[in-house]
C-alpha cells in the first residue's frame, strides 16, 4: 500500500452522483454507518437537497479516498434564558443579541481504511473551510461546525475546533465549531 | 441505516453559557488559523 501523503495535486473531487455507484459500493470506513449513509443515503440527501456528498478520488487509479457531505446548518441557543457575560446579563450586550447563528455544516467525514492516514480528510475540511468562506462572503455564514465521533475530537481539535459539550466522552458523536 | 443529518444543534442553557463565553470573549486561535490559510491555499479540481 502506498504510504506517501496525499496533496491537492494528487487528488481531485466529484460531487456524488449515479455514475459512482460503484465507486460507493465498495467504499470501507471504520465507521459502518458513514458506509451506509454513503451507499443507501447521500444521493437521496442530495436529490432532496439536504446535503451536498463531495468524494475525494486519487487522480493515480481513480480510487475513492474520502468523502464529505456538506449541509446549511445552525447553532442555536435557548429562546428565552439569560445568559452572563462579564457579570453582566447579557440582554445588556445588546439588546437584541441573535440566537441563531448561520454555519455550514459536516454532517459526515470519512475515508477508506485502506487510505486512511495520508493527509485525505485534512484536504476535505480545507476544501470545506474554503466554501465556508465563500458563503461568509457570499450569504452570511458565522461558523463551520461538525458531528465528530468521539474518537476523532483530539483530531478535530488540532484543526481549531471547540466544543461547549462539558463530557464528550459520554456522546457518540459530538458537536463542534470553528469560528470564521 | 445511519443516522440522519442533524443540520440544527440546539444548545442547553449550560451549553449555551460555554459557548457564549467563548464567542464573546475570542482568544487566539493558531490552529484555526492555520486550516483556513490551507483553504486558501489548496487548489482542488472538481470534475
Amino acid at each position: 500500500m502506498p504510504d506517501a501523503r496525499y496533496g491537492d495535486s494528487d487528488c481531485y473531487i466529484s460531487l456524488l452522483s449515479e455514475s459512482h455507484r460503484s465507486a460507493v459500493s465498495a467504499f470501507e470506513s471504520d465507521k459502518e454507518e458513514l458506509n451506509e449513509f454513503l451507499a443507501k443515503d447521500a444521493c437521496g440527501y442530495q436529490n432532496l437537497n439536504l446535503g451536498a456528498t463531495y468524494l475525494l478520488f486519487s487522480k493515480e487509479g481513480d480510487r475513492l479516498i474520502s468523502y464529505i457531505t456538506l449541509s446549511m446548518g445552525a447553532l442555536k441557543i435557548p429562546e428565552g434564558e439569560e445568559f452572563e457575560f462579564r457579570g453582566k446579563r447579557l440582554k445588556e450586550y445588546p439588546k437584541e443579541f441573535p440566537r441563531n447563528f448561520p454555519a455550514l455544516l459536516i454532517g459526515k467525514l470519512a475515508t477508506d481504511r485502506r487510505e486512511e492516514a495520508r493527509g485525505e480528510a485534512s484536504l476535505l475540511l480545507a476544501y470545506a473551510a474554503g466554501k465556508a468562506l465563500q458563503m461568509q462572503k457570499e450569504i452570511g455564514c458565522a461558523y463551520l461546525m461538525a458531528h465528530v465521533y468521539s474518537d476523532k475530537i483530539g483530531w478535530y481539535a488540532h484543526r481549531g475546533f471547540k466544543t461547549f459539550i462539558a463530557d464528550p466522552s459520554r456522546m457518540e458523536t459530538v458537536p463542534m465549531y470553528v469560528e470564521l | 441505516m445511519a443516522k440522519p443529518i442533524q443540520t440544527v444543534i440546539e444548545m442547553s442553557k449550560e451549553e449555551a453559557q460555554r459557548f457564549l463565553d467563548d464567542i464573546l470573549s475570542p482568544k487566539p486561535n493558531p490552529a484555526k488559523d492555520r486550516l483556513f490559510a490551507e483553504a486558501k491555499r489548496i487548489n482542488l479540481q472538481l470534475r
